[in-house]
């Protein structure tokens, strides 16, 4: 009977250790609510830069010069209307100058050709309109552009083309693809202003090269506490001026070793400012924890004008 | 659907048979899961159950409107180390596959449909021919406790009063242990 006692007092002892000892309802707890966010795209348009508007009335010798420098030469003679007929005065040329990291993240122009990153001296958007209606250049018809850089140095900056699907723009420098002949030099020269070349289709141009290869590494962003849906994700690589934006919270492809940004922006329901800002080089591909924090203007405008 | 039938009543039969009598078991019972707040049901055999060493294949559910629904199939293995003429007082050691079919919903990271469990736990059982058992098991890998009680019959006994029926005896007490 003694042994018995004993018997059940160490089965007690059992219990009471198994009940001491750590039991879990992980399967049960209830997921965190994510803090959920707005699209920040209102805030982001209220800050980017301004389509510049200009009224050509008449002949004259040029340039017509933006706002931060770009200068441009054309002629009305190279630009018809959809169906081919030629336009008479006046007419409506119209630029944006994305010179700047914090003006292409304002804009969501990212300069990544086909999943490729590029090097980039900046990024314009030229178009022409006669009473609302957009126009293009005549077939061997090029207008001239300059972009503004101080001290130009490279050689090897190619002219590419902006591809619009939807609200994502790829570049291309392959002007047969977008059905218009290469006559002029895809170069870009460099002179005491900065950047001149010979463009053979209006819309989005960039002065840049391709930087990346076909290779390298992807980035995700996840978060335990922000819900990522409508949050903004950019990557600034200084090493090569390039911009980058997340599409469904993933981002590539980035050469290994490369230095990388990480800026992400979003406003809640009232309209309040986070955002989140992480340095890291890229070595493989890897999920990058994202936690928003409440940020100000200022903040986040110093920040962007720091990249 | 009729294999399975015929597969019960084969075990029935032969559960019923002299070669199985008092060496095998069937039984039922209800479960009860503290972490999970989850409610399911049992069966299980047991062979050798008067053994101090018994062997149990068990299947346990817990059902659909529960916060967890899972499905466990496993082998368990009692170590009686404590009788009397009433009931007996053991361990036990339980691995098996685990069906947790609701883990989508869980907020636990990594949680998957296929999962192998190992469960420890002491019970208490009964000496009768139809016995009570209760068992306090812990889950390894989730971390979670629960009860596990039922009703446990030993084919070969002779009715409510655990009596033999053996030809070549008396009739006697159920022994648990001889």
């Amino acid at each position: 009977m003694k042994k018995f006692q004993d018997y059940t007092v160490f089965a007690f002892a059992l219990i009471a250790g198994l009940m001491l000892f750590s039991c879990s309802k992980d399967r049960i707890e209830d997921r965190d609510e994510l803090n959920e966010y707005q699209s920040p795209n209102a805030y982001l348009d209220s800050k980017k830069q301004p389509e510049q508007d200009f009224l050509i009335d008449t002949n004259g010798t040029g340039p017509i010069v933006g706002n931060q420098g770009t200068l441009i030469w054309g002629s009305k003679n190279c630009l018809q209307l959809p169906n081919g007929d030629t336009i008479a005065f006046p007419f409506n040329v119209k630029l944006v100058e994305l010179y700047t990291p914090k003006d292409m993240i304002y804009y969501r122009m990212p300069t990544v050709s086909s999943s490729r990153i590029l090097e980039t001296e900046g990024e314009i958007r030229l178009r022409a309109f006669k009473d609302g209606t957009e126009l293009s250049l005549r077939a061997g018809c090029a207008y001239k552009v300059t972009m503004p850089d101080s001290a130009p140095q490279m050689d090897y900056m190619r002219v590419f083309y902006g591809i619009e699907n939807g609200s994502i723009v790829d570049w291309t420098d392959d002007l047969g693809s977008l059905g218009v002949t290469q006559l002029q030099n895809p170069f870009w020269e460099s002179d005491s202003i900065g950047y001149t070349a010979l463009i053979e289709r209006l819309g989005w141009i960039n002065c840049d090269r391709l930087a990346g290869t076909a290779s390298g590494a992807t980035l995700t962003f996840t978060s335990e506490v922000d819900d990522l849906t409508n949050v903004a994700i950019f990557a600034y690589l200084p090493a090569t001026k390039t911009v980058m934006q997340a599409y469904n919270q993933s981002m590539g492809i980035i050469p290994n070793g490369t230095f990388t940004k990480i800026i992400a922006i979003a406003q809640d329901a009232g309209g309040n400012l986070f955002s989140f800002y992480n340095e890291l080089t890229v070595n493989n591909s890897q999920a990058v924890d994202v936690t928003l924090s409440q940020t100000s203007d200022a903040s986040l405008t110093s920040l962007l004008d720091g990249l | 659907m009729n294999r399975s039938f015929f597969a019960v009543f084969v075990l029935m039969h032969c559960a019923s048979t002299a070669s199985f009598a008092q060496n095998f078991g069937l039984g039922a019972s209800g479960l009860y899961n503290f972490q999970t707040e989850s409610i399911g049901a049992g069966l299980r055999g047991v062979v050798f159950p008067n053994k101090i060493i018994s062997i149990s294949p068990q299947v346990s559910y817990f059902f659909p409107f529960n916060k967890v629904h899972e499905l466990t199939g496993g082998l368990a293995v009692e170590a009686k180390f404590a009788r009397t003429r009433l009931f007996n007082i053991y361990g036990l050691a339980h691995g098996g596959y685990n069906r947790w079919i609701s883990y989508d919903a869980s907020a636990l990271p990594n949680a998957q449909p296929d999962n192998w469990n190992f469960e420890g736990g002491i019970g208490v059982s009964g000496q009768k021919c139809l016995r009570f058992f209760a068992e306090y098991r812990y889950n390894l890998k989730f971390r979670e406790t629960h009860v596990n009680a039922g009703l446990l019959y030993i084919f070969g006994c002779k009715g409510r009063s655990g009596k033999f029926k053996s030809k070549s005896r008396k009739a006697d007490d159920c022994p648990a242990f001889r």
